[in-house]
């Protein structure tokens, strides 16, 4: 072994090695960009991780229509017996009407808010080790994006950007610990924060902590983003699945289904630019 | 077939793997048993490096490493020093202290997939706040993987054998 670390091979080697760690290390510690290599990487297979996106997209459909296939008879059935329930359902038709105008409501959230400048991208390459579903869209500061600026899609909020490449960034969501967003109860007006972990990711939902035991949170509500932080208020985040009594303190919380699936985006918009943005110099 | 030409086209096999393993990895698919997911570019690395030289196998540890750091969403260059360095301790180990057998690669790869899924729940999970979610991480998540990976040595282990042991 002592001949290998005394070869005039492993010097040039380790002189490459300890220059690429070097260079790395002082982007971990200054940057939030990518270094420069793994960008040049990242920019130069980013039409063949397109490509794979794409590929992965037409494979999912046909296993998607191979199951419908087999399931369609059973659903039949299904739906058979729910035709039934449905009937007794009409009673509430009304009530039922006046939830879907507030979700129109949420739809329409970008023609409310004349102040965002958005930028769209699509997704093409999904981390399958992130249990917080974490993806990289195809877009970077080329398209004017900048870190910390919120991604989402027309159903609600989905994350933020955390690291940015020139042509491509990496997205975190709101399924994360990593991230903590001021949110409001939209018919109880309570506001609380709203962040990941990993149990909750498993199941798909996010947690709406720090209510007070007082708050008139109900499952079901919508729930949006609140202004604080990094994300514009207004936002729409998802509707309360489940509340439950905080183990540590004497608070409240509520588990939260996004309105968007994090496992079934395809195509997002980032938001580039709205008033009262926070931007590097406020940070 | 001249020596020129085989290294070419262990070379090429070699690319054609990796890039495959880590855009099918990195598009969204899986072949998952409940939580555990396979990194299949650490195994086929492994193997890689218990045949080849120790330059070829540290850089191509550091290729690698850069190349999952561009699609990856563990932080700002993680893959290229968790892999360089990991390449780097198997090239070693498997030069000087294994044999170049199935059983050393199984070790050699069980070591490896540990040490990284290790390093991972260091810097994406142990302080990240959720700590019953952190804990899950390394025992669900990471241990699985970590054994997970290891059978796919098995493949890759004869595969380069057959590559790159009789062209040294």
């Amino acid at each position: 072994m002592r001949f290998f670390f005394k070869s005039r091979q492993f010097k040039i080697i380790a002189a490459i090695v300890g220059a690429v760690m070097l260079l790395t290390l002082i982007f971990i510690l200054t940057g939030t960009r990518m270094a420069p290599h793994t960008d040049i990487l990242g920019t130069l297979s980013a039409p063949f991780r397109s490509a794979a996106a794409k590929v992965q997209e037409v494979a999912a459909d046909i296993a998607a229509t191979y199951n419908e296939g087999n399931t369609l008879m059973l659903e039949n059935a299904e739906l058979s017996a729910k035709i039934d329930e449905l009937n007794g359902k009409l009673a509430d038709y009304e009530k039922m009407a006046a939830e879907n105008e507030t979700y129109k409501k949420f739809l329409g959230i970008k023609e409310e808010h004349k102040d965002f400048q958005f930028v769209s991208a699509s997704l093409i390459a999904r981390d399958s080790d992130d249990p917080y579903s974490g993806f990289t869209i195809n877009k970077g500061s080329m398209s004017d994006i900048k870190k910390h600026d919120p991604v989402i899609t027309d159903s609600g909020i989905v994350g933020y950007i955390t690291e940015v490449g020139l042509t491509s960034s990496k997205v975190t969501t709101v399924l994360s610990p990593k991230i903590t967003l001021g949110a409001i109860d939209n018919r109880s007006s309570d506001s609380g924060i709203v962040n990941g972990g990993l149990e909750f990711s498993k199941k798909g939902v996010c947690v709406f902590k720090n209510l007070a035991r007082s708050s008139a949170v109900a499952i079901g509500d919508y729930v949006s983003t609140s202004g604080e932080g990094i994300f514009p208020a207004g936002l729409p985040i998802g509707s309360i699945e489940f509340i439950g009594t905080d183990n540590v303190n004497s608070s409240i919380y509520a588990e939260i289904k996004p309105f968007t699936d994090m496992k079934e985006i395809r195509d997002v918009m980032i938001i580039t630019s709205f008033d009262g943005q926070i931007t590097g110099k406020d940070e | 077939m001249t020596d020129r030409k085989k290294t070419v086209l262990t070379a090429i096999i070699n690319t054609v793997l990796f890039a495959f393993l880590i855009l099918f990895h990195y598009s969204g698919a899986d072949i998952k048993i409940f939580d555990a997911n396979p990194m299949g570019a650490l195994a086929l690395l492994v193997a890689f490096v218990m045949f080849s030289s120790e330059s070829a196998g540290v850089i191509t540890g550091m290729i690698i490493g850069v190349i999952i750091d561009s699609v990856s969403s563990t932080p700002i260059g993680f893959n290229t020093i968790t892999l360089t360095l990991i390449s780097f301790g198997a090239t070693l180990i498997s030069h000087y202290l294994f044999n170049r057998n199935l059983k050393s690669a199984l070790v050699l790869c069980l070591l490896c997939s540990a040490a990284y899924f290790t390093a991972r729940w260091l810097i994406c999970f142990a302080f990240a706040g959720d700590v019953v979610g952190s804990f899950t991480y390394l025992l669900r998540y990471g241990a699985g993987s970590a054994i997970y990976t290891t059978v796919f040595v098995i493949p890759f282990f004869y595969l380069e054998k057959k590559l790159l042991f009789k062209a040294r």
